[in-house]
Order: structure tokens, then C-alpha cells, then sequence
């Protein structure tokens, strides 16, 4: 316990010389708060992709990765980019948040996660959201500039299904009043869909030391959340943030935490979801 | 946790019975406003030994018991204090039973008092949701937990109280290491009876999340001894 202390506080300093972390995050808002940032976020679109993405098929391919942490190298993302975009079977990718490192990141990020005719084969969008890490040093307005809406639905249009994705806004370590009822009002929908998958960045349950200092949403929200998500059947709650996979089952909703992404951060990989009549999923390691 | 408190704002007495009754209004990111109505008993033995108890009505439709002891440990200097505090909350609202258990060890001064400790929450349905292999319980074995607290009694008699303190667990909270209560407390000490009001604040998160705004609430109670 004490020997992870001190390497957290030797790792806040380093981080702190090296523009990687906002210390003025430990007393105030790096970025604008939970409820403003919605409200903002309501009021426009996301742009990595359409509101309504139609594809071909009733079994499709998403590919999902977290945290990646773009700074001055993004090898991993460039090259998860390359195998979702040669894969002919995806839909579309999503990305949950934690894309930037440093100031100036998510522009780097923006242009990665482009369509790139030397390196992709098929146009496929990728759908992201805010992570802590993309508010430090206000980055809150490159967010928006880069992908902008970070509070949003898309559907996937099959030929006989319709699949919801809802995506929210937990960079702050918190979804705030003005998101939950959003999202309850979007839950009250949920029977016309075939799948519905939430993405948000922040964990929901704090399972194992892993997450020793790491943040999760408040318990209150973490209560109300539970309960809308297992009354509402939706199946899968993805979520970043803490670097290491885990899964949980609770009220007939999978809670999965993904790995990082980040070049720097040893271990990684990305995730798979197969959609069909069932949804399945795997993890690639091999990045 | 309850021993805690008692022996902060107001001290509790070391031997004997000591009762305190509370509101609560606050206002948060999650629940907007809210109202609770609290009761705590702390007996002292006289040895260093308390036993604590209480409920608290909490937030439309749900309620929280809590039960403590702490003792003073022996050496070196009588000054360390293990404590033990389990914690249960329904919030039915949302469908959920919440288990804690905390154990702490501390130290105390004449003003300040320190202790450090963890927890662990066990979580699960009321009612359990009717879907086929869902596990339905969530555990979490390990949250620490810490207080930092100063104590100034002032005027004629000592009659009045101040308690500043930052801590992540409260009455009948037990929260996380990265979010921190920040409390402060004023007290007057009547004949039989004590009043006191306190307000704490505090962030969705530090170290890793930005310190957003949560919660603020406020506490006035009185307490009485027998």
C-alpha cells in the first residue's frame, strides 16, 4: 500500500512536469461542469458520425478501443484504425474517451481517426466520447471543435432491426442531474430496438486494486444507473478509464471495462462486437 | 463512524449515554435536493470503550442503520483507538441494498484526530430482477478510508465548538478515497442539551477526475446526555 502510494505521487509529479496531467483538476474544474458541458452537447451533433447509420446486414462488426492517450506517438491507434477500416463486415467503431494526453492531442487524435485512402479500404465512422483526460487543460472546446457532441444517440439501421447506442459524457466523474434524465427519457424508447449498448467513460463498480486511485462515478448515480440500465434490458454497458478488462453481470446488464490503448502503457487491447440475433464479443491483444 | 462524529461537534461523554437527532438538506449533482432525519446513540463505558448505534430516514422511500464500536488501545500512550463500524442502506428507489464495513485505526490529540482505515460494500437488489444468470451482486473489497480532523472548544466554559474535518465517510456515508467530504461545524452547549449545524462539501473526484462540484449538505442537530 505504501510502496503504491509513493509511486502515485512520484507518477503525479513526473505527469504534472510533463503537461500530461492538470493539477488544478485536484481543486477545480479543468474543463466546464457535467450539466453545462450536456447542455452543450444537446444542442449539437456528433460528428465522427451519422445519427442514423444504415448498413447492409442484420450481423454486423463494432470495434471498440479506450483510452488511447494520444500524445506524440498513436501507433496503436493507427494501426486500430487500419484493421477496423480493411474489415468489409464493420459498421463502425467506438471510442471511449481518454483520446488525448496533452494539450493539442485531440487534434492529432481527430486526424488519425480520419478516413485515409492510403492506409483504410472501407469508410466506416467511429463514434466517440469524453474522457477525464480530454478535459484537463480546458480541452473541452477541442472536443467539441474535433467530434462534437459527447451526449448522444446514433442508430444503427439494419434491413429488419434497429440498434441503439447511447453515448454519455462521464469525463467530469460524473453524468450529472441534466444527463441521467436525458437518458431515462431515451430508455423510455428502448423496446424499439433490436440491441441497446451504452458507452460511457468513467467505471460504474470499483471490483478490484486496479482502480486503487482511480475515479468512479458517485454512488448515488452509480444506484440510480444500475437501476435504469437492468430496467430498461440493455446489455451492455462498456466502459474505459481504468486500463484493465473486467466484466460484470448485474441485473441482466455486462458491465465491461476494455484495456488501454496507449502506446506508452505496455499492455493493451481492443474489442470486438459481434451483432447479430445475440451480441458476443473478444478481446484482441495482438496490438 | 457515529463515535467519530459524537466525539467531534459535540464530545460524547466517556461514560454514560449520549443521544443526538438531525436534519439533513443538501443539494446534488445526482439527486438535486434532498431531506433526511437522523438519530444516534453512543454509550460510553468509561474504559474506552463506545458502542454506537443509529438510523437515518434518507431521500424519499429509503433508510440506513449503522452499528460501531471503538475502543482505545492500551499503549503506548492511550491515544490509538481501533474502530469498527458495518453500515446497511436501502435505497429503494433505485432497488438497491447497500452492506459496508469499515475498520479503522486512529489517533488523538486534544484538537486534532487522525484515523485510517477501509472499507469494503456489498451490493445488490431489493428485489432481485427477474433475469436468467445475472448475478446480481456487486462486491468491492477495498476503499480507504480516512479523516483529518481539528477541534477548538472557546468562550466562557468552553460552551462553544468549532470542528473543521476532511474525511470521505460521514454518519451514514461510506464513500471513496478520491472524494473527499469538507466539513465545518459550530456547536453550543446549553445545560442538558447541545446544538450544533455543520456543512460539508465535497467534489466528484481528485487525482485522476476533475473537481466538479457533487454535494453540499447541511446538519442541525441537537444532542442530549444522560
Amino acid at each position: 500500500m505504501v510502496k503504491r502510494s509513493i509511486l502515485w505521487l512520484s507518477a503525479l509529479m513526473l505527469l504534472t512536469a510533463c503537461n500530461k496531467l492538470d493539477l488544478t483538476g485536484l481543486i477545480a474544474p479543468a474543463s466546464a461542469e457535467a450539466d453545462q458541458r450536456v447542455r452543450e452537447s444537446l444542442k449539437m451533433s456528433h460528428l465522427g458520425g451519422p445519427a442514423v447509420l444504415t448498413v447492409g446486414s442484420d450481423d454486423y462488426c463494432v470495434y471498440v478501443c479506450s483510452d488511447v492517450h494520444t500524445g506524440k506517438e498513436h501507433l496503436r491507434l493507427s494501426e486500430f484504425m487500419r484493421r477496423q477500416r480493411s474489415d468489409s463486415t464493420v459498421a463502425m467503431g467506438l471510442c471511449l474517451g481518454d483520446i488525448s494526453n496533452e494539450p493539442g492531442a485531440l487534434m492529432t487524435a481527430h486526424d488519425i481517426i480520419a478516413f485515409n485512402p492510403s492506409r483504410d479500404v472501407y469508410e466506416s465512422p467511429v463514434y466517440s466520447i469524453v474522457g477525464n483526460h480530454d478535459l484537463f487543460f480546458g480541452q473541452w472546446e477541442d472536443f467539441k471543435k474535433c467530434f462534437g457532441s459527447s451526449t448522444y444517440t446514433f442508430t444503427v439501421a439494419t434491413p429488419n432491426y434497429r440498434d441503439l447506442y447511447i453515448m454519455l459524457d462521464s469525463g467530469g466523474g460524473c453524468h450529472g442531474k441534466t444527463q441521467m434524465e436525458w437518458l431515462r427519457n431515451v430508455l423510455k424508447n428502448r423496446w424499439k430496438y433490436r440491441h441497446c449498448i451504452v458507452c460511457s467513460h468513467v467505471n460504474v463498480f470499483r471490483t478490484d486494486m486496479s482502480q486503487f486511485m482511480s475515479g468512479n462515478l458517485p454512488l448515488e448515480e452509480t444506484y440510480e444507473l444500475m437501476d435504469m440500465l437492468a430496467s430498461s434490458n440493455v446489455e451492455l454497458y462498456l466502459q474505459g478509464h481504468d486500463h484493465h478488462r473486467k466484466e460484470t453481470l448485474y441485473g441482466g446488464v455486462r458491465y465491461i471495462t476494455l484495456d488501454c490503448l496507449k502506446d506508452d502503457g505496455g499492455y493493451g487491447s481492443y474489442m470486438t462486437i459481434s451483432v447479430g440475433s445475440a451480441l458476443g464479443w473478444q478481446f484482441h491483444d495482438d496490438i | 463512524m457515529l463515535a467519530l462524529t459524537l466525539a467531534t461537534v459535540m464530545q460524547a461523554q466517556d461514560k454514560g449515554l449520549t443521544g443526538r437527532l438531525y436534519g439533513v438538506v443538501g443539494h446534488s449533482y445526482a439527486e438535486n435536493f434532498y431531506g433526511s432525519m437522523a438519530m444516534v446513540a453512543d454509550y460510553g463505558t468509561g474504559k474506552g470503550l463506545h458502542l454506537t448505534g443509529g438510523v437515518e430516514l434518507f431521500r424519499g422511500s429509503g433508510y440506513a442503520v449503522t452499528a460501531a464500536w471503538q475502543t482505545q488501545l492500551p499503549w503506548p500512550n492511550k491515544r490509538f483507538f481501533l474502530y469498527n463500524r458495518y453500515l446497511y442502506r436501502l435505497f429503494a428507489r433505485w432497488n438497491l441494498n447497500e452492506y459496508s464495513t469499515h475498520v479503522a485505526v486512529g489517533y488523538e490529540l486534544e484538537h486534532w484526530r487522525f484515523s485510517l482505515g477501509m472499507t469494503n460494500r456489498f451490493m445488490s437488489p431489493f428485489h432481485p430482477y427477474d433475469k436468467t444468470g445475472s448475478t446480481d451482486y456487486v462486491f468491492e473489497p477495498f476503499n480507504l478510508m480516512y479523516e483529518i480532523q481539528y477541534q477548538l472548544d472557546f468562550g466562557r466554559d468552553d460552551r462553544w465548538s468549532m470542528m473543521l474535518r476532511a474525511a470521505d465517510f460521514d454518519d451514514f456515508v461510506t464513500d471513496r478515497g478520491y472524494q473527499p467530504m469538507f466539513s465545518v461545524a459550530f456547536g453550543r452547549r446549553f445545560r442538558k442539551v447541545s446544538a450544533y449545524a455543520r456543512t460539508v462539501c465535497y467534489p466528484t473526484g481528485m487525482f485522476s477526475l476533475s473537481a466538479n462540484y457533487y454535494e453540499l449538505f447541511f446538519n442541525l442537530g441537537i444532542q442530549k446526555k444522560w
